[in-house]
């Protein structure tokens, strides 16, 4: 569905690409991991480094993440999602385990994400943070707090110091427009 | 498409892990038996995957490329063996489930928070137990096709994928397990510390009730003074009352007697020489009711008094001793006696104050009866 993005100059393969490495990884070839890994780590230490806000922190989970999917390579099922998105929820996953797990949480760093003026990777990053900036700041910023900080609806509504059902309002209309702009993954 | 309950609308916050509370159960469980909320939730996740995509990419150091690789390296590759045994479910996981109620046991306390918080930690063991046989649940059925797949394609690339990933999944298992069991263990910190934090509450509240007790105490002392106060005043104004009553009924008696037909009146003058002293005697020869008014009479020096005297023509009787006020005045009313029926003269010595059978001090006043 989607074209190999030729208009940037990426290190982002063809998707079908990394489908391949993927099932040369499950095969045990562990030049395909490194292959694999030069493909993503920039994606998942980027997840990592905004979920935990330090280097060290996140290079941690980069290595874990990429072992799990050395071991997991032949549970990937391309009809379920994308590489990107498989590699995204074990990055979160354990990122968000790692933060909670944290005695003092880094709030002072709270508002310092990642810069926005960074070029985009490809097509797709663009057509999601198009997607977002599209979004209100409130929608936005509730969505970043579910996915980026792990809070909960409740959580959110006391942080935000706003009423709960203001909040799932805001979390279910992000997602519906989010569905509505982006449709449904590859 | 959507499912049109009211689960459809909690799918996109589930697809970001925002539920909590009862909502993340009773969905969590509906989601169990309901292909159409399942397929919306993965949509959703998918969805909410791709956001990290918008993120700038950020490569890690190139170090970490070779630790990572070395990492690999030690895994091994190849095919990885399945486990033979059936998948066991740990041991921890029983007292991990036993563990809530042996909590209530040592909690011991009937706070609502705390058994809020056990229960919670109840459910997250219900979870636990869930995903461990759901995933034991899977590790069979995988087994079995991998039984059925066996006599066909022995030892080719896809069992040897499929023995992998049975391991994996067993691995995995084992992995969420031991997440989940930290997360109850710290459910369970937490709700020692909210018990802890109840405690100190209950015991300042202990405390403060102690203060207020003391501050009762204190009011209800001054009320007891300002009781006991108001006590002697009525007291007083009581025995101001029966006095004022006392002299109110001396003086109807007076009034009554001045105003009888028979009453008769002697006056008495001063007998010292140049005395200003004045009195008069008003009585009744019938009834021996009499009444004297003094004025201009000195105060008694102490320890003396004023004594009456009934004299007539046999004896002379003592009738009472009395007292003047700061103005030199009485009105004294003398007690009922015989021979004020038969009175000549009416006298008034000084006496000392307990009164004498006979005159002994000078007089001071003296009339004769008309």
């Amino acid at each position: 569905m989607r074209l190999a993005v030729t208009a940037h100059p990426s290190p982002r393969m063809p998707e079908r690409t990394a489908e391949v490495l993927l099932r040369q990884l499950a095969g045990g070839d562990a030049d395909a991991l490194a292959k694999f890994y030069d493909l993503y780590s920039g994606l998942v230490n980027g997840l990592a480094l905004r979920i935990l806000r330090d280097v060290a922190d996140a290079e941690d989970v980069v290595q874990e993440v990429f072992v799990q999917a050395w071991r997991q390579a032949s549970r990937f099922d391309p009809s379920r999602g994308s590489p990107e998105a498989w590699l995204c929820t074990m990055a979160r996953t354990r990122a968000l385990d790692r933060l909670r797990r944290r005695t003092s949480r880094r709030e002072d760093a709270e508002e310092e994400g990642p810069s926005l003026s960074t070029l985009p990777r490809n097509d797709e990053a663009l057509a999601v943070r198009k997607a977002l900036d599209g979004l209100s700041l409130d929608q936005r910023r509730a969505l970043e707090l579910a996915y980026y900080e792990g809070l909960t609806q409740t959580e959110i509504a006391e942080r935000l110091a706003e009423p709960l059902g203001t909040i799932k309002t805001r979390i279910r209309t992000a997602m519906i427009r989010l569905r509505e702009v982006l449709g449904p993954s590859a | 498409m959507r499912s049109e309950d009211r689960f459809g609308t909690l799918v996109p916050v589930a697809a970001l892990d925002a539920l909590d509370g009862a909502e993340q159960t009773t969905f969590e469980a509906h989601v169990q038996s309901c292909p159409e909320c399942r397929r919306d939730l993965e949509t959703d996740r998918a969805l909410a995957h791709r956001l990290p995509l918008a993120l700038p990419e950020c490569r890690p150091s190139a170090a970490l490329r070779q630790r990572v690789l070395d990492a690999i390296a030690a895994e091994g590759a190849g095919p990885r063996p399945v486990p033979l045994g059936p998948v066991r479910r740990p041991t921890w996981l029983t007292s991990l489930v036993a563990l809530p109620a042996a909590a209530s046991v040592v909690l011991g306390v009937a706070l609502i928070s705390a058994r809020h918080e056990r229960d919670e930690a109840r459910r997250t063991a219900d979870a636990v137990r869930s995903t461990s046989e759901s995933l034991e649940a899977q590790v069979q059925r995988a087994r079995e096709q991998l039984a059925q797949a066996r006599p066909q394609q022995t030892e080719s690339d896809a069992t040897r994928a499929d023995a992998a990933s049975l391991e994996q999944a067993s691995r995995e298992a084992q992995n969420r397990l031991a997440t989940l069991e930290q997360r109850l263990a710290e459910e369970l910190g937490r709700a020692r510390q909210t018990l802890a934090a109840r405690e100190q509450e209950a015991s300042e509240a202990r405390e403060a009730m102690a203060r207020s007790e003391q501050r009762f105490k204190a009011e209800a002392d001054t009320a007891r003074q300002v009781a006991s106060s108001l006590e002697a005043q009525v007291r007083a104004v009581q025995a101001d009352l029966a006095d004022t009553r006392q002299r109110l009924e001396r003086e109807k008696a007076f009034r009554e007697l001045v105003a009888h037909p028979d009453s008769r009146v002697a006056q008495l003058t001063g007998v010292a020489a140049g005395s200003r002293a004045r009195a008069r005697v008003v009585w009744n020869p019938a009834s021996r009711e009499a009444v004297l008014m003094v004025s201009g009479l000195p105060k008694a020096p102490d320890g003396k008094g004023y004594e009456v005297w009934v004299v007539s023509k046999e004896t002379t009787v003592p009738a009472g001793v009395f007292q003047v006020d700061a103005e030199g005045s009485a009105l004294f009313r003398l007690p009922t006696l015989d021979e004020t029926e038969r009175v000549k003269t009416f006298a008034v010595t000084l006496e000392p104050a307990a009164g004498r059978a006979a005159p002994s001090g000078p007089m001071v006043l003296a009339g004769a009866a008309p």
